[in-house]
């Protein structure tokens, strides 16, 4: 007895500690009696599948120490009460929880209650697989999938359009798997693909440039540099980012997704959206260089160039060919050369330089011609008293032809009248 | 042989007929590819032809079928220069005295045009139309070579060429196109047109109207009437 006296205490504990962590298998068990059995879900509730819960879905989920009542409240019995009360996901993770509350998503200054994404619309609510899973709804591969969800505008109720009334807002997914960032065959490490939270964020959607983007070109330069390093160090010494742009301009300046696109930035190394045209840069500089008014408010001279269409250079470009000139091939993309307030002959001999990389027998009076024509310049010239020489010519030429065909007529009336 | 086979004589040798036939093909296929990339250049056509070829294929179109014109253009000046129908017909289409007396009166002396191979407005259409294309071929291959052209004449200059071998070409084209059909077959006392063109030959009718047209008969057991030239 002195014995059993001894090892009783010791006995009760491993007794007690075996009931206490076989009571949490059994409790999840006690649940999953029902909400794994679609027949049993189906006999007791309207909404069956949303209930249902994979009767091994601890398998797989980061969860899986954790029971059902860690996350619900105790339901008792059957029935259980109408209402459980709010996951609260925030209870441990309390960090994200404030992200996400800071961010557009949680925000319900920005989104409402019932409309707003919430934890299990990105993580699922059972089945939490880790991020590193390639079935995780937020792994790299997955996330485009799982943010177009919403904002990607399809016929559904929650879609970013019902939510926001933003069409801006809608990024289709086929958009995001055609850019370059999504499928690089150059990032073989899928950690690397650069999808949506690289940019934007996870919970708060402000790591990057998903806040106040806006006002701060700046943090879009940068992000972009990480890994595009030389471009960005090119593009940040161009007029395009200069200071004095940049203050005339509200603060804002041009920045690398006003010529790249945000989403659909494609491989093609001149393609800047999905037009099928390879003139797409041009286009794209002639937004604003097109305007008088920009031209003005940037430029010494208020002069709106116009379309290099008119030129063999514009139509070769906008006829889809893959070999052209363009703005850039002058100017450069990132580092932007300018030749204005530069000495001329050096600025002549720059572009002579120019034009010889596809024109090697391009001599000085190649390039004496004016490069850009303003809006209307060629008509008050040259080109204006050409015109109107080659139109008095044919104007000419019509009238003889009409007086020869007159005379057809007039000497076929003679012949019938004798 | 069926004596009711109208008699058809030849007016026109066979390198001639055959020369007119590529200057057809050529300036038709010129014509078009010219407005197709005159259409890329400008919305006013409110047509886009590279929805079917790139602008580089529509060029390389147009400048195969200015070889084709300007192969012709040589073919026919070594025609006329060593072949004896040739030198013989390009002396006849040369403007003489008599062309001037036609002009004056306007087309209207009768005694003069009978006794020519060539009318006035024949005349008028082979050389109008040769100085044009000539024309052409010159500003056409100025501005195949536009790097050389520019290096060496004036922006003004570049302007009157592509001018002339632009938009206002192709207008000069159309119209005297437009003149020649209509000379050919809708000209009172022509409706409903020559044959000539086909195969080089016409009928006794219009060799009647031919005085001076070569008489070749076409059937050698026919004596014909024709008054070789």
């Amino acid at each position: 007895m002195s014995h059993i006296g001894k090892l009783l205490p010791f006995l009760l504990l491993i007794v007690g500690v075996t009931i206490t962590y076989a009571q949490v298998p059994e409790n999840d068990n006690r649940c999953l009696d029902c909400h794994s059995n679609s027949t049993q879900l189906a006999a007791l509730t309207e909404q069956p599948e949303r209930f249902h819960i994979p009767s091994d879905f601890k398998d797989q989920s980061v969860h899986n120490e954790i029971n059902c009542i860690g996350c619900h409240a105790d339901p008792g019995g059957y029935p259980h009460p109408e209402v459980l009360g709010l996951l609260q996901c925030g209870n441990c993770h309390k960090n994200e929880s404030e992200d996400y509350l800071s961010g557009p998503h949680g925000n319900p200054l920005t989104v409402s209650l019932e409309l707003a994404p919430k934890c299990g619309d990105c993580h699922n609510v059972h089945l939490i697989r880790k991020s590193s899973n390639v079935l995780s709804k937020v792994h790299v591969k997955n996330e485009a999938k799982t943010c177009t969800q919403c904002h990607e505008i399809k016929d559904q109720k929650r879609n970013i359009l019902n939510i926001t009334n933003r069409v801006d807002y809608d990024i289709p997914n086929r958009t995001i798997k055609k850019g370059i960032h999504f499928f690089n065959s150059k990032i073989s490490d899928n950690s690397n693909l650069l999808t949506c939270s690289r940019c934007h964020g996870v919970h708060s959607l402000s790591e990057k440039i998903g806040k106040n983007w806006l006002n701060d070109y700046l943090i879009e330069a940068d992000f972009c540099g990480e890994c595009h390093t030389s471009e960005t160090i090119s593009f940040k010494g161009n007029l395009h980012f200069s200071q004095k742009i940049s203050s005339l301009n509200g603060n804002i300046s041009l920045t690398c997704t006003d010529c790249h696109q945000e989403h659909l930035i494609s491989n093609d190394k001149y393609q800047y959206n999905e037009e099928k045209s390879a003139g797409q840069m041009t286009g794209k500089c002639l937004e604003c260089h097109q305007s008088v008014r920009i031209s003005g408010k940037f430029a010494q001279v208020a002069k709106g160039h116009s379309p290099n269409i008119d030129s063999f250079h514009g139509a070769s470009s906008i006829g889809g060919d893959l070999f052209f000139s363009d703005c850039s091939s002058c100017h450069g993309i990132h580092e932007l050369n300018s030749y204005t307030g530069r000495d001329k002959e050096e600025v002549k001999l720059d572009i002579i330089a120019k034009c010889g990389t596809c024109h090697p027998n391009a001599a000085a009076n190649f390039v004496s011609s004016p490069v850009h024509m303003a809006q209307g310049e060629l008509l008050d010239s040259e080109e204006s008293i050409a015109r109107y020489i080659f139109l008095a010519l044919i104007v000419t030429m019509i009238s003889l032809i009409v007086l020869s065909i007159i005379g057809d007529f007039y000497k076929l009336y003679l012949r019938k009248k004798n | 042989m069926s004596s009711e086979t109208p008699k058809r004589y030849i007016r026109f040798q066979k390198p001639v007929v055959i020369q007119h036939y590529i200057l057809m093909l050529s300036v038709l296929g010129l014509m078009f590819s010219g407005y197709m990339l005159y259409s890329i250049k400008s919305a006013e056509t409110g047509f886009d032809p590279t929805d079917y070829f790139s602008y580089s294929l529509w060029e390389q179109i147009h400048i195969w079928f200015g070889i084709l014109l300007g192969l012709t253009i040589l073919w026919h000046f070594l025609y006329i220069l060593f072949t004896l129908y040739g030198h013989s017909d390009f002396l006849h289409i040369l403007p003489n005295k008599s062309d001037l007396k036609s002009l004056i009166g306007l087309g209207f002396r009768k005694s003069v045009i009978k006794k020519r191979r060539f009318g006035l407005q024949e005349k008028l259409t082979y050389w109008i139309i040769g100085v044009y294309l000539i024309l052409m071929v010159i500003t056409g291959l100025l501005q195949y070579a536009n790097v050389y052209t520019v290096n060496y004449i004036s922006r003004s200059l570049y302007i009157y060429i592509d001018g002339f071998h632009g938009m206002y070409g192709l207008l000069m084209g159309i119209i005297l196109t437009v003149w020649h059909l209509y000379s050919i077959f809708l000209k009172p006392g022509r409706f409903p047109g020559t044959l000539s063109w086909w195969d080089g030959k016409i009928s006794s009718e219009e060799m009647n109207r031919y005085q001076e047209a070569r008489g070749e008969i076409t059937d050698e057991s026919d004596t014909g009437t024709g008054n070789p030239g």
